[in-house]
């Protein structure tokens, strides 16, 4: 076990390497020259020299690269063209505010898309399953920043109930409630699809296998019966909420954008429509990191499951 | 067998009774059993022979009432202990199953759950039927392994199904087959999955505890060998149809369907050598358009008009022995 663990920590380093580099090469990728986006228009060529020579863009890309990845793992991410804050402290708050909603998301994704999934499995064909993979449909196919503003439309501006943009400023935990309420449900849809899905097709392909059939003829009680489908498709069911959570952390620019939620894809957002680059390189390092070592601890989380696979 | 009276059937542990289990699909009903009469007393062995699709499996499931409710239709009776399985609630069918009547399947590796050790999957079904506590079951469950001959037990009780060799894994499927002490075993083909010298052994142990526990069991088989090694009675299936009973020796001494003949003809037996073993030809009917008369008439040699026109019914041969073959009439 702790042999597997060593090994699944060490694969991780290359790819965490990989992100860096890729992360890196935007700077020289985008459109525009990053000098001439910091140095007023009429500067001379020996302003522009020294400058380079300042932000060490004189030297060749590996070295540029090792200095870059030396104050990165450091915890510098530079400052915001922007702002002149550094990176680290915008970074690290709108994280928060994105962990916060991906977290709230996930948790009601994963709490009725899990259950609708097991109820449409265990009542396959019958009404249930169908409004079950409706629901499905419905949540893959809808886009959620459409979704967040039908939302607004009638929970904000009809009804009045909720507010309809940002983080509440004052403190309490019910105006924080109160804020975060349609984002969640408008960041929840999509998971919530691909979950029942994925849980409705896992414990179709257990139940189908002969051992239920097996534990059946045994005498063992349904609820008995359920509990092994359950542990044996958690592998499976595992993979998917561990990606769907990654997806969440990173993937609610446009929703972040139409609630005016401070989160990560709202500062991604900003940062690329400002051509920031040193906050754009910030923010997709540190998500990309994020990425990593949850699906890291998706597969360890699975071996503690499934003992067949750490043990090959 | 056949000719049972009510008073036999009285007695009878198991009595079927008219059994037919159809399954919906898409293209059209699938016959699987059909009209399946039979009984088994206690202590008795009863081969089901037929090949591949007979309806074998499909008969000892809706003997367990383990068909689903959506999309098949059982109808006939199946009755265990004088109670008709097919008209009992889940709860009752659950008490019922594992407690009078169990089932041995044929591959071990898919019949187990791969995440649960052998031990939990033994304790959990004494702790269902029996209500022992976790410690009691654990003790209960090394004497199965003991009664199984397993020779490590408690290694095994700790080991996934996946950690054990073929012959171990079934071991411990007839070890939980047994944990509440049935009074009827299932045993669909419990040593194909096995390698040969492994069969052997699966064999004699089914026939030790068979004998020493006093236990009932049908035992699904396309091998006729070991039909006869372990069997009192015999019935051969064809097409969801039960076309021949007899006593084991009656049925080897002088098969009275053309089927049963057949299948002798293509099995290798002691003192074979030198003749050469003869395949029946042709294919099993389609079970969603079964023929009206014999479903083995289109293969049957010596078939004649009336086996295409009408469905033969039983035939006594001797006592206890009866075909459904116009031949034999």
């Amino acid at each position: 076990m702790w042999a597997y663990v060593g090994r699944r920590l060490l694969l991780a380093i290359p790819t965490l390497l990989g992100a860096s580099i890729i992360v890196f090469a935007m700077v020289h990728l985008a459109p525009g020259d990053p000098i001439a986006a910091v140095m007023p228009a009429e500067s001379s060529q020996a302003e522009i020299e020294a400058t380079k020579r300042a932000y060490g863009f004189d030297k060749p890309l590996p070295v540029q690269y090792l200095v870059w990845l030396g104050r990165v793992a450091q915890g510098d991410l530079g400052r915001s063209i922007a702002t002149r804050r550094a990176v680290i402290l915008d970074v690290r708050d709108a994280l928060a505010n994105s962990l916060v909603l991906a977290l709230s998301s996930s948790l009601l994704a994963f709490a009725l898309g899990v259950a609708l999934g097991l109820l449409a499995a265990f009542r396959q064909g019958r009404a249930l399953d169908k409004l079950a993979s409706a629901i499905a449909v419905v949540g893959v196919s809808v886009p959620h920043y459409w979704a967040g503003i039908i939302l607004i439309i009638i929970f904000s501006v009809q009804l009045n109930w909720l507010p309809a943009m940002g983080a509440a400023n004052e403190p309490g935990v019910l105006p924080y409630l109160r804020h975060i309420a349609l984002p969640t449900v408008a960041l929840s849809l999509i998971p919530l699809g691909v979950i029942t899905r994925v849980v409705r097709s896992a414990a179709l392909d257990i139940l189908s296998q002969e051992f239920v059939l097996a534990l059946r003829a045994k005498g063992l009680a349904a609820r008995r019966v359920f509990t092994h489908v359950v542990k044996n498709a958690a592998p499976q069911i595992l993979t998917v909420l561990g990606l769907q959570f990654g997806f969440q952390l990173g993937g609610s620019v446009l929703v972040e954008a139409v609630f005016s939620w401070p989160g990560t894809g709202y500062l991604l957002n900003l940062a690329i429509f400002q051509r920031d680059i040193p906050v754009l390189q910030g923010v997709i390092l540190v998500l990309a990191t994020f990425f990593v070592l949850l699906n890291l601890a998706v597969d360890l989380l699975q071996t503690l499951v499934d003992p067949r696979i750490a043990r090959h | 067998m056949i000719a049972a009276t009510q008073g036999h059937r009285l007695m009878a542990l198991l009595s079927v009774r008219d059994l037919s289990v159809a399954f919906e699909t898409r293209d059209g009903l699938v016959r699987a059993v059909n009209d399946v009469t039979f009984s088994l007393d206690a202590g008795k062995v009863l081969a089901l022979l037929g090949e591949s699709g007979s309806g074998k499996s499909v008969t000892l499931r809706a003997i367990l009432g383990l068909h689903p409710a959506v999309r098949t239709r059982v109808s006939g009776e199946v009755l265990l202990k004088g109670r008709d399985v097919n008209r009992l609630d889940e709860a009752a069918r659950e008490r019922l199953r594992g407690g009078v009547v169990s089932m041995v399947f044929q591959e071990p590796m898919t019949a187990l759950d791969p995440v649960y050790t052998i031990g939990e999957q033994i304790v959990e079904t004494l702790v269902q039927h029996r209500g022992l506590d976790r410690r009691g079951a654990s003790r209960r469950a090394r004497e199965l392994l003991d009664l199984v001959q397993v020779p490590s037990p408690e290694r095994c009780l700790a080991s996934y199904p996946h950690e054990i060799s073929g012959g171990m894994r079934q071991r411990a499927m007839i070890a939980i087959a047994l944990a509440c002490d049935p009074e009827l075993l299932l045993a669909d083909e419990p040593t194909t999955a096995l390698d040969v010298t492994v069969q052997a052994q699966i064999l004699w142990l089914l026939r030790d505890l068979q004998q020493r526990l006093g236990l009932a069991v049908i035992f699904v088989t396309h091998d006729l060998g070991v039909a006869a090694e372990i069997a009192d009675a015999a019935a051969v299936m064809y097409a969801g149809r039960i076309v021949e009973q007899a006593p084991i020796r009656d049925l080897f001494r002088r098969p009275a369907h053309p089927y049963t003949e057949g299948l002798m003809q293509a099995t290798v037996r002691r003192g074979q050598k030198g003749r050469a073993l003869v395949p029946i030809p042709g294919a099993p009917p389609n079970l969603i358009a079964l023929p009206a008369g014999c479903a083995f008439a289109p293969r049957c040699p010596r078939a004649y008009d009336a086996c295409l026109a009408t469905l033969p019914s039983f035939h006594p041969v001797a006592a206890g022995h009866a075909a459904r073959c116009h031949l034999v009439a």
